[in-house]
């Protein structure tokens, strides 16, 4: 009797610290309520773009909730994230999706709650899409073939070139797959290697480390995000081949920035996570207000070399 | 104080929820003398022990020790006046060495205050030979027989330079050899003037060991008379009320055919070509000290352990038996010798300990009907006297004679013809013995072979109609039914000990 | 010991209750009906998988290959059904029958060779994972028919009500059954509970054994079916964790780790009282790393509970 009530008494104030904990809810009534799922927080990328998110949304009287699950393969999760939300009922849903073609069920639950979708960053499989009946108002994000081609075209205008390491990214992910081929189609380099590091910065160190044992002669490497570009970049030292290996990726951490100015990285691709976020958010408050949306609002792309470091940390800091 | 007691006890009242442990029992002890504590479990002798030695400290009543009225408080200051106790289960820890499992948490250190090994070493080696022992100091206690680690208590106890020692149970375990060398250490503490305060129900040791007795019954004190003024009989009466003409109740039955028979088994280093048969409505004997190969030769022909070579007839017909449930389904039971490990889950409840070597008896109409069980199992619990208030008391709460009766209960509730108890007594009080007893007596009568492994000399020469004997693995003494008259313990224990040859009983008999 | 699982699951089972009550005063979305359905849908992967564990719990002993088995054979699956163009019920048994050897694979291991469970079942998670992983070149495999696919996003026509919501309470009722009313179950509770003096009973405790394992197994393949059909895809790194997930679920509903004491539908409770403090604070705004922090703290309060409850048990 004693261990029922001690554990009624443990689970109510656990249940009502979990209440507290929620932040939102209370605080003033603002006008727009706007779910922005991403696929997790564990990379720069993604911080940024919540700080953009917010900063934009209070800005404009709108409450955001910026979620994520824990992993970026955690599909499932994503999936439970989004069906929460419609039934929160919010305004809109800014989604980033962990996965092409499963968070389609979900949308639809969106759509038949008459609640607006805006992708950012990531692609959902049109077909599939279509196919379940459902749709989005509009994809923000860069042109992800092209922005890695910004990158690809300096490497073969400016390096010696010969043999290229690729640090691919996770399979399915469709932007991952358009920065790889974005690259690969400026320069006709020869692959060495062409492997996943699945975004991780340890597994790139390994992968790299591998590599540079396997082929000591290569030269260029293009990593399709930062976190591995840095792995590279590490292995690279360790391995004692510095200022031998021409290293590029993607999305201009601010190790990347610093990497950059002390010239173990060549350059690297920036998307200005925060400016897609003010994107988004813009076009969901556009769709609210009845507007019509096209259907990828392009945002910005720029490869960040030693030329413009200054310039770019200047701006975005 | 009166009459030079060292210590002296009054009115000790133990309550524990629902039970009087204790009720104003009294206790004295004088230096020198070896004074036995006699009673049936759960009785008190644990319980009062428990209050002197400091483990037990919720207790009212009036200690006076050396003169001096006390409170014992804690186990530390207990030991520190004097008092030690030795329990059933030792207290020695497995991974340490004799040495340091004499000094824990008192290792003499050096200047640099780290622990001073040599001088440890040293004074544990004395402590051992003072008592006659040649165990090392830097065995590790692991590698130590139970009769080792019993001396090792010993010898801690000393350590502490008690004027009291309390042994509790303290040959239970132990060879014949062992206990020698028990009572042999213990006379030389008599001779030393400590005072030995020691629990037992096996009478024989206590006639030839104590000085003094007192026996409790049901947490009451009954009576404190000296050993060479009584008899065994009259010990057995104080301590259960009445009058236990029967220690070894035998009836007389027909044997049937040969249900169990075994022939050459060979087991690599422990069984080295055995041979016996056991027949219906008969009881049948294995004595041995530890280590002759009784319990592994029942397990292997259990089907617990596997046999290397050798044939193995179940009612006459060849079986190579490999498994345990093999073993069940050709109707063997199997009380094995610890019953806490092996032969009861101890955290579930009586219902489910009785029914679970025949669950078919618990089915339904569709599947398990748990008021079925609870009856048939209540039927069984109620013939075989087990005591507690309900079957839905854990195991683990029961006494160790109860324990043992849910065994049987248990077996009782297959189809089982041949029945193997392994040591069925131990740590079981004479009350429960008896009952015991009169159980594998019933089972004869109904025809089954009962098979028993004993270690207890009288028991075994009592209850059983044939007894074979056994020592490192052969059988060394085989007694017929004829030849049951003749036999004397020392007899026995000569084959046990392979110092008498395996001749006929008849022909020892006439030698001597 | 049925006297002694009432008691436990009434604890999680008011736990549950309360949590619910608190989080429907917090939060207004959480007490809708589309919620309600939501927090089922949710949570019958993880139920489904907790099954499986639970009975190799109840032997004592644990199987952490169930995430990766999850994973295996969603790949096995989409390999059949999509790349192969086999009708889905192949797909499926191909997939239960890789789920039941794995897990018998596993009980081999353990019960016949004597290994100990968590360093099989940790290689068993890492083959079947670097299985899935190779035959799946690390994609995903997406496009199933609409009859698959009807396992995980059909409604019972005329209501609301998931299918798989259904499959996951016959799964539920069948499993009760048979570990109340079955010598199976018995035996089981009985390994856990002494694994000798079962043996020694004249019990097949290693058959026994396996066969848990074998369930478990199952159970993450069926787990598997259910999860490919609801996201449209194969993952090759599916049900990371979710092993974790359902271990917790058995031990927050009153499943001992030591063996021997639990229930079925004690199970069920702690993997609704997962998905719904997941649920809860998922609605409530929190940070996914937060709730893992809330759900740590209440798988300990768990654990601290059982051991409360068996403290006497150690002797």
């Amino acid at each position: 009797m004693k261990k029922k009530v001690l554990a009624v008494l443990l689970t109510a104030t656990m249940a009502i610290s979990m209440a507290a904990c929620g932040n939102s809810s209370e605080g003033g009534d603002k006008d727009i309520k706007i779910a922005y799922i991403v696929k997790a927080k564990t990379d720069e990328f993604w911080t940024a773009m919540e700080k953009g998110a917010y900063a934009y949304a209070e800005a404009n009287g709108v409450e955001l909730s910026f979620q994520a699950p824990e992993k970026e393969t955690d599909v499932e999760k994503q999936v439970q994230m989004v069906e929460n939300a419609v039934i929160k009922g919010f305004d809109a849903i800014i989604l980033s999706a962990a996965d092409s073609k499963s968070l389609v069920p979900a949308i639809v639950k969106a759509n038949n709650a008459d609640i607006p979708v805006i992708l950012v960053n990531d692609v959902i499989n049109e077909e599939a899409l279509s196919a379940e009946g459902g749709h989005v108002e509009t994809y923000v994000g860069i042109d992800q073939y092209e922005a890695a081609s910004l990158a690809g075209t300096y490497a073969q205008e400016n390096t010696e070139g010969g043999k290229v390491a690729y640090l691919e990214g996770i399979s399915g992910v469709a932007a991952h797959e358009e920065r790889l081929n974005g690259f690969k189609d400026q320069v006709d380099f020869e692959v060495v290697s062409s492997q996943t590091a699945k975004c991780d910065r340890n597994e790139a160190f390994n992968v790299m480390q591998n590599v540079l044992s396997a082929n000591p002669e290569v030269n260029v490497v293009w990593a399709i995000n930062a976190e591995m570009g840095q792995g590279a970049i590490q292995a690279i030292e360790q391995g004692g081949f510095s200022g031998k290996v021409q290293v590029f990726d993607f999305d201009a951490s601010s190790d990347d920035i610093e990497a950059i100015k002390a010239g173990t990285l060549i350059g690297s691709v920036a998307q200005f996570p925060n400016l897609q976020a003010e994107a988004a958010i813009q076009a969901c408050l556009d769709v609210l207000d009845g507007k019509e949306l096209e259907e990828h609002t392009k945002t910005k792309a720029e490869l960040i070399t030693a030329d413009n470091v200054e310039d770019f940390e200047a701006e975005n800091k | 104080m009166e009459e030079n007691y060292l210590v002296q006890m009054e009115d000790i009242t133990v309550e524990f929820p629902g039970v009087l442990a204790l009720d104003k029992v009294k206790f004295n002890a004088r230096s020198g003398e070896v004074h036995v504590l006699l009673g049936e479990n759960g009785a008190g002798k644990s319980t009062i022990m428990k209050v002197l030695a400091g483990v037990n400290t919720n207790y009212e009543g009036k200690i006076t020790y050396k003169g001096e009225e006390i409170i014992a408080k804690s186990v530390d200051e207990q030991r520190k006046r004097g008092v030690s106790i030795i329990f059933q289960e030792m207290n020695l820890l497995k991974n340490l060495t004799v040495a340091e499992n004499i000094f824990l948490g008192r290792q003499p250190m050096t200047k640099l205050r780290s622990v001073d090994w040599k001088k440890m070493n040293a004074e544990a080696r004395r402590l051992l030979q003072e008592i006659h022992s040649d165990i090392s100091e830097k065995a590790q206690v692991s590698s130590l027989s139970v009769g080792q680690m019993q001396m090792v208590e010993i010898a801690k106890a000393l350590s502490f330079d008690s004027d009291i020692i309390i042994m509790d149970e303290p040959t239970s375990a132990l060879t014949e050899k062992e206990v020698q060398a028990l009572f042999e250490i213990i006379a030389k503490l008599k001779k030393d003037n400590v005072a030995i305060i020691y629990i037992s129900h096996r009478l024989e040791e206590i006639m030839k060991i104590g000085d003094r007795l007192t026996v409790f019954r049901d947490g009451k004190y009954i009576d404190t008379v000296n050993i060479a003024d009584i008899t065994m009989d009259e010990m057995v009466s104080m301590m259960v009320g009445r009058e236990m003409t029967d220690y070894y109740p035998k009836v007389s039955v027909k044997p049937g055919q040969k249900l169990l028979e075994v022939k050459n088994a060979k087991q690599k280093n422990t069984l080295k070509g055995v041979s016996f048969y056991a027949r219906g409505g008969e009881i049948t004997g294995f004595y041995g000290l530890m280590g002759a190969g009784r319990t592994e030769l029942m397990r292997a022909i259990f089907g617990a352990d596997q046999l290397d070579s050798g044939e193995i007839f179940i009612g006459g017909k060849k079986h190579k038996i490999s498994s345990c449930e093999q073993a069940k389904s050709l109707g063997m039971a199997f009380l094995t010798e610890d019953r806490k490990s092996q032969g009861l889950i101890l955290k579930f409840d009586l219902n489910q300990n009785i029914s679970l070597a025949n669950l078919d008896n618990s089915m339904g109409k569709f599947g398990l009907d748990m008021d079925k069980e609870n009856r048939n199992n209540q039927k069984l619990a109620d013939s075989m006297n087990v005591k507690t208030p309900s079957l839905k008391q854990k195991a683990k709460n029961l006494s160790g004679g109860n324990q043992q009766k849910v065994v049987i209960c248990k077996w009782l509730n297959t189809e089982a013809d041949i029945f193997i108890f392994d040591e069925p007594t131990r740590g079981i009080d004479v009350g429960a013995k008896t009952e015991i007893y009169k159980i594998m007596n019933s089972l004869k009568e109904q025809g089954k072979a009962v098979v028993v492994v004993s270690s207890e000399l009288t028991e075994c020469m009592g209850i059983s109609d044939r007894i074979y004997v056994m020592h490192e693995g052969t059988i060394t003494g085989t007694v017929e039914v004829n030849d049951m008259q003749y036999i004397t313990e020392e007899l026995m224990v000569g084959y046990a000990t392979a110092s008498k040859k395996a001749k006929k009983v008849e022909e020892n008999e006439k030698e001597n | 010991m049925k006297k002694k699982i009432n008691l436990t699951n009434m604890t999680s089972v008011i736990a549950l209750v309360v949590l619910c009550l608190v989080l429907s005063i917090a939060e207004p979305a959480f007490r809708s009906f589309g919620n309600l359905i939501n927090i089922f849908q949710q949570v019958t992967v993880i139920a489904v998988i907790a099954l499986g564990i639970n009975l190799v719990i109840f032997t004592g002993g644990i199987d952490i290959s169930v995430g990766s088995v999850v994973a295996f054979t969603g790949i096995v699956m989409g390999k059949i059904i999509v790349e192969g163009g086999m009708p889905p019920f192949v797909g499926v048994l191909a997939a239960l029958v890789i789920g039941l050897l794995c897990g018998t694979f596993n009980g081999v291991m353990i019960a016949k060779f004597k290994l100990q469970p968590m360093i099989a079942t940790l290689a068993m998670m890492s083959m079947a994972r670097g299985a899935a992983l190779t035959l799946a070149d690390g994609q995903t495999i997406t496009g199933y028919s609409e009859g698959f696919r009807w396992i995980g996003v059909g409604v019972i026509p005329g209501t609301q009500v998931p299918v798989q919501i259904v499959f996951m309470i016959i799964f539920y009722l069948i499993a009760f059954y048979i570990m109340r009313y079955r010598k199976f179950g018995r035996y089981i509770y009985s390994i856990g509970g002494n694994e000798e003096a079962t043996r020694l009973s004249g019990i097949n405790t290693v058959q026994y054994k396996i066969m848990a394992y074998a369930i478990s197994g199952f159970c993450a393949a069926i787990a598997s079916v259910i999860l490919v059909a609801k996201l449209n895809s194969a993952q090759s790194t599916a049900g990371l964790d979710y092993e974790m997930d359902a271990i917790a679920s058995c031990v927050i509903g009153g499943s001992s780790l030591l063996g021997g004491f639990g229930s079925v539908w004690g199970t069920f409770v702690g993997a609704i009282i997962m998905i719904v403090i997941r649920n809860g604070l998922n609605l409530l705004n929190v940070s996914s790393n937060l709730q893992k922090l809330v759900i740590g703290v209440v798988i300990l309060l768990a654990v601290l509970a059982d051991s409360l409850r068996h403290k006497d048990d150690a002797k």
